[in-house]
């Protein structure tokens, strides 16, 4: 047909088109000249409406195709390096070749070293100026790697031609999934497995290296079940948009993805963080509990949980429930949902395999369990310490703040170790300095460690603690560091958009102030404290249950400072306005009325229990009787019964507490522990010690179950122990146990602790009160020497200063003895609350007070 | 890489000579552009999508970030576009040819498809009764050629078509639903 009339006839369809029914049928007829030409617009009418994609779609397909064609002609001839040299390496036979990189088996050929490499090198055609400079900045970031589960770079350089090569480690293994599958490997192991996994990852984070591309082809498993994580940081390579260093977030483009392991912000095209890692390692846990690729119904960016993949099957029961939870956790779709970092991943992992509750499960559980554990780090020591040799475990507040601030120095004074290091030059900083602090600080610990393990090779415990030490503050690092980052990041923004005086801001310093706290930074959190108590006086009005909130939030933080005055004072403020609306703000009321009446409950126990027994109701209607926060109220009011003495209402208040704490954390589970402890210690207080007797001995066992004897909280307890024993006067049982106490501190304890000399305070009085100074006197002298040298010009030195002139006083030595006692008076008195027993012991006059 | 080297025409300027039918001025337009595309087809090839297939639409943008902030002229994502949908016709075309010469002895055998025989394993066929099917709906509307270029030798979707043709994505898509009828009938047996 002539080209105007298809112009014509294309005329007529286009309005056609845009009308329906008898509209469209009226156009038609109208706008033709003649019937040929309605045939044929009808004809094409008709075609529009049944038209379907699929010429599109099957399109679209030949052209992918045709261009993989394309482009893929037009490479060079296959080049093939075998039998070349590069450097040392003598280049062996081809192993694979990518789209990018080849690799091949390579030996050292120096004669120096027998050794059998990957040797990667760039295609010839790719090797643009801006990937050969990123291959170079990644090697070095790569090199900074070294983990028996990484693949390690060796070496690099450049062929003759300028391209640059890699020489990696060559594994032999075979992908993680086929490995697992030939071995037919049951839960546990392919666990243990991805444990392996995220061990690897965990390190290389430390180090700011993303991997993101972790599939079961870069987990390599060895005949003997050795992981190891392949192409680390060759993903950051590969993708040019990368900009090296900057932060830790980092772009992936979209065409590198693997479909099914990429992360749902990788495939948005989104920057990509460490929890895009964790994603894909718990993809890659996903494939091994059940056989298959994540797979994602519609529109969902979560997989389903992994025994719904597996029902039927036998390791159904053995996937449902926790496994499903944490591979849940591990692939949300928000990253922020995800493990923080690795290591919480393995964390729960292990405690999986250990039969213990897993964070992964919900909210509620999880946040009770770290409010418990986390809430005062301190008390776990001092509460022990508070069980001093002395007759005493009247817990005082200001015992408590000095010892507080005495463990609060030492963190500071580690904190000031880590800072010195930080100082010394880093070999390994790459050119941007952004990533050349991050590194450092990272860097510094390590070296810290390797200085603690060279000079202190021969002091194993001491070592061990110190050690600890700096895993806290990795671990701090690690979990607070990129929370502080991302949370400072939205203060600031949050500050622009709604002003200092908004919620938004609100929750960004207490939850700053809440992280710094836990790194010791306690300038900072003091400053983001006091910042949202401004900041919510003026938005609230005086009455107002948020501005309660920001006082207890403030209270709390004075208290663990040890300002207690004006701790107590902001959490009685805070109460008072919280109470107006109990159910909306149970937490932070139960938090308040806690902390509130630890430090009060010895002075004014009748109040105290009123304002629990409020928190109990609160407790016991918002959460429920058998909750976790019923529980701890219970032992709260346990204890103050006995300082109202009474034991009954006490005991029966401590064995519902334990019950539940047991039932819900476990026997073992530090808040458990601690709430026995804290049974035992108050019935010591009181006066029962034989009940005490029973717990403390109960403790120990649990304690010896769960560590070894070798361990600082079996000391604490034999201690406890031995002191309710002595308190029973039977001094040859317990003699042995507080000698066996000061055994295990000074074994696990470094050397400049004064808790180890508490035991020698209660050996040193009991031989003075059976007239065996010259066993007295030695015990009372070392402890002397201890605190003169650790915590000197405290009442402890005073006691142990009393109670050398008291041994000397025995032994005949009158006059010498009787100066140093009057000598400890002035340093005894430092303490508020006397111990009755030596203020008698060591005469100390009552008028002087 | 040729796009370092310095070359101060601009993309339109090369359209409008290519359109004029100055094959030197396709050349150059290929020049700037290919490498790029072919670069970009390599990444996703190294990543291993299934079957080795690669996403044209993905590298056509990608192709457009980066290389829009270098030179001026290129600012006009539009004017890319069409550039990148022209190359790639081009060069699928071409490259059609040649494999399906070398296959068969004359090359001229039967061009004409219906729908059903794209589901082929000879893609290069496809491509050349695409390209054949061409002529004769272009002859009702010239920018209907324009059209199959952007949506199916470069995969654009029909806003980025629009923004490459300077169209309304409404017109755009009433276009593209005759189009697709034209292109379909071109495409089937003669029975006329």
């Amino acid at each position: 047909m002539n080209i105007e009339r298809g112009k014509r006839i294309d005329e007529i369809f286009s309005h056609a088109l845009d009308l329906s029914g008898d509209e469209r049928n009226a156009c038609v007829l109208d706008m033709c000249e003649d019937a040929e030409m309605r045939v044929e617009v009808s004809a094409l009418l008709e075609a529009a409406d049944s038209a379907s994609d699929s010429l599109d779609k099957r399109f679209g397909a030949v052209r992918e195709r045709v261009w993989g064609d394309v482009v893929g002609a037009d490479d060079s001839p296959q080049e093939n390096l075998t039998g070349q040299q590069a450097g040392h390496w003598r280049i062996g036979k081809r192993l694979a070749r990518g789209g990018l990189a080849t690799v091949y088996l390579a030996h050292r050929d120096d004669g120096e070293f027998d050794q059998t490499v990957a040797f990667k090198v760039l295609r010839r055609g790719l090797d643009t100026d801006d990937l050969v400079s990123r291959f170079r900045t990644e090697r070095q970031i790569l090199s900074t790697l070294e983990h028996p589960a990484i693949a390690q770079i060796l070496d690099g350089g450049a062929l003759p031609d300028g391209r640059p090569f890699l020489v990696l480690e060559y594994v032999d293994g075979v992908p993680i999934t086929e490995y697992c599958d030939g071995k037919s490997s049951d839960v546990r192991d392919r666990v243990a497995l991805v444990i392996d996994i995220l061990r690897a990852l965990h390190h290389a984070h430390k180090h700011l290296v993303v991997h993101r591309d972790i599939k079961p082809s870069n987990v390599l498993v060895s005949s003997e079940g050795n992981v190891t994580l392949l192409d680390f940081g060759i993903a950051k390579l590969l993708d040019p948009d990368a900009i090296p260093g900057k932060s830790t977030l980092t772009r992936t483009g979209m065409s590198l993805l693997t479909p099914g392991y990429g992360s749902p912000e990788q495939h948005a095209g989104q920057p990509v963080t460490t929890a895009s890692d964790i994603y894909q390692v718990g993809a890659i846990l996903f494939e091994l509990l059940t056989g298959k690729r994540p797979s994602f119904a519609r529109g969902d960016d979560e997989p389903g949980a992994p025994s719904q993949q597996i029902r039927g099957s036998i390791r159904y029961r053995e996937v449902r429930g926790d496994l499903d939870a944490i591979v849940q956790k591990a692939m949300h779709a928000d990253p922020t949902h995800r493990y923080g970092s690795a290591s919480e991943m393995v964390a729960d992992l292990e405690r999986y395999l250990n039969g213990k509750p897993v964070v992964a499960q919900p909210d509620t559980l999880a946040y009770r369990l770290k409010k418990l554990t986390k809430r005062r780090p301190w008390l776990l020591p001092v509460v022990a310490a508070s069980i001093l040799g002395i007759g005493a475990y009247i817990v005082t507040l200001t015992l408590y703040s000095k010892q507080l601030r005495l463990e609060q120095q030492r963190a500071e004074a580690a904190q000031a170790f880590m800072v010195d290091l930080l100082s010394s030059p880093d070999p390994f900083a790459p050119a941007d300095p952004e990533l050349g602090r991050s590194i450092t600080v990272i860097e510094a610990l390590e070296l810290g460690q390797d200085r603690l393990r060279s000079q202190l090779a021969d002091q194993p415990e001491l070592r061990a603690t110190l050690l600890g030490s700096v895993a806290r503050v990795y671990r701090s690092l690690d979990q607070n560091e990129q929370a502080i980052d991302l949370g400072e990041e939205a203060l600031a923004l949050n500050r622009d958009l709604y002003g200092e005086h908004s919620t938004a801001v609100l929750g960004n310093l207490r939850m700053l102030a809440d992280r710094y706290n836990a790194i010791g930074l306690y300038g900072r959190a003091r400053e983001y404290v006091r910042q949202q108590l401004d900041s919510a006086r003026e938005m609230y009005g005086a009455r107002d249950p948020l501005l309660g909130i920001a006082e207890v939030a403030a209270g709390k933080f004075e208290n663990s400072q040890g300002d207690i005055e004006a701790g107590q004072a902001l959490l009685a403020s805070g109460i008072e306005k919280l109470r107006a609306a109990p159910e909306q703000n149970a937490e932070t009321l139960i938090t308040a009325i806690i902390t509130s009446t630890e430090q009060e409950g010895m002075n004014d126990a009748e109040s105290s229990m009123q304002l629990l027994e409020e928190g109990l109701a609160v407790a016991e209607s918002a959460f429920g009787p058998e909750s976790l926060h019923a529980a701890e109220l219970r032992i709260a009011i346990g204890r103050n019964a006995l300082f109202m003495h009474d034991n009954d209402r006490s005991e029966e208040n401590y064995r519902y507490g334990l019950r539940v704490l047991e039932s819900q954390l476990g026997r073992q589970h530090a808040a458990t522990i601690k709430a026995l402890q804290d049974y035992g210690e108050t019935m010591n207080v009181t006066g029962d010690h034989a009940g005490s007797e029973v717990v403390f001995w109960e403790l120990v066992e649990r304690l010896i179950d769960q560590h070894g004897e070798q361990h600082r909280s079996v000391a604490d307890n034999y201690q406890n122990l031995a002191t309710t024993i002595t308190y029973q006067g039977r001094f040859d049982e317990s003699l042995p146990l507080h000698r066996k106490a000061h055994e295990i501190y000074k074994n696990v304890l470094e050397d400049d602790h004064y808790i180890v000399a508490f035991p020698l305070l209660s050996i040193a009085s009991i031989e003075i009160e059976r007239n065996n100074s010259s066993e007295a006197e030695p015990a009372a002298r070392e402890a002397l020497q201890q605190f003169q040298a650790t915590v000197p010009g405290t009442y402890l030195e005073g006691v142990a200063l009393c109670l050398v002139g008291l041994s000397l006083e025995q032994q005949g030595g009158v006059a010498a003895g009787s100066a140093m006692v009057e000598a400890s008076h002035e340093l005894i008195l430092k303490r508020d609350v006397l111990v009755p027993k030596y203020q008698k012991l060591c005469r100390v006059p009552e008028n002087l007070r | 890489m040729s796009i370092e080297e310095s070359n101060n025409k601009e993309i339109e300027e090369l359209l409008a000579a290519i359109g004029q039918g100055d094959d030197r001025a396709m050349s150059e337009l290929i020049a700037l552009i290919y490498p790029q595309l072919k670069r970009l087809a390599h990444f996703q090839l190294a990543g291993e999508r299934p079957n080795h297939t690669l996403n044209t639409t993905a590298i056509v943008h990608e192709a457009y970030m980066r290389m829009a902030g270098r030179r001026e002229g290129w600012k006009d994502r539009g004017h890319f576009l069409r550039a990148a949908a022209t190359v790639m016709r081009h060069l699928l075309v071409d490259h059609a040819r040649k494999r399906n010469a070398a296959k068969r002895g004359d090359g001229k055998d039967a061009l004409l498809l219906d729908e059903n025989r794209l589901v082929t394993e000879d893609d290069t066929v496809a491509v050349l009764a695409l390209d054949n099917a061409i002529k004769d709906v272009a002859a009702i509307n010239p920018r209907f050629e324009h059209i199959i270029e952007c949506r199916y030798f470069a995969g654009l979707s029909v806003a980025d078509t629009a923004e490459a043709l300077g169209m309304a994505v409404r017109t755009v898509e009433r276009d593209w639903q005759r189009v697709r009828v034209y292109l379909t009938r071109a495409m089937e047996p003669d029975d006329h």
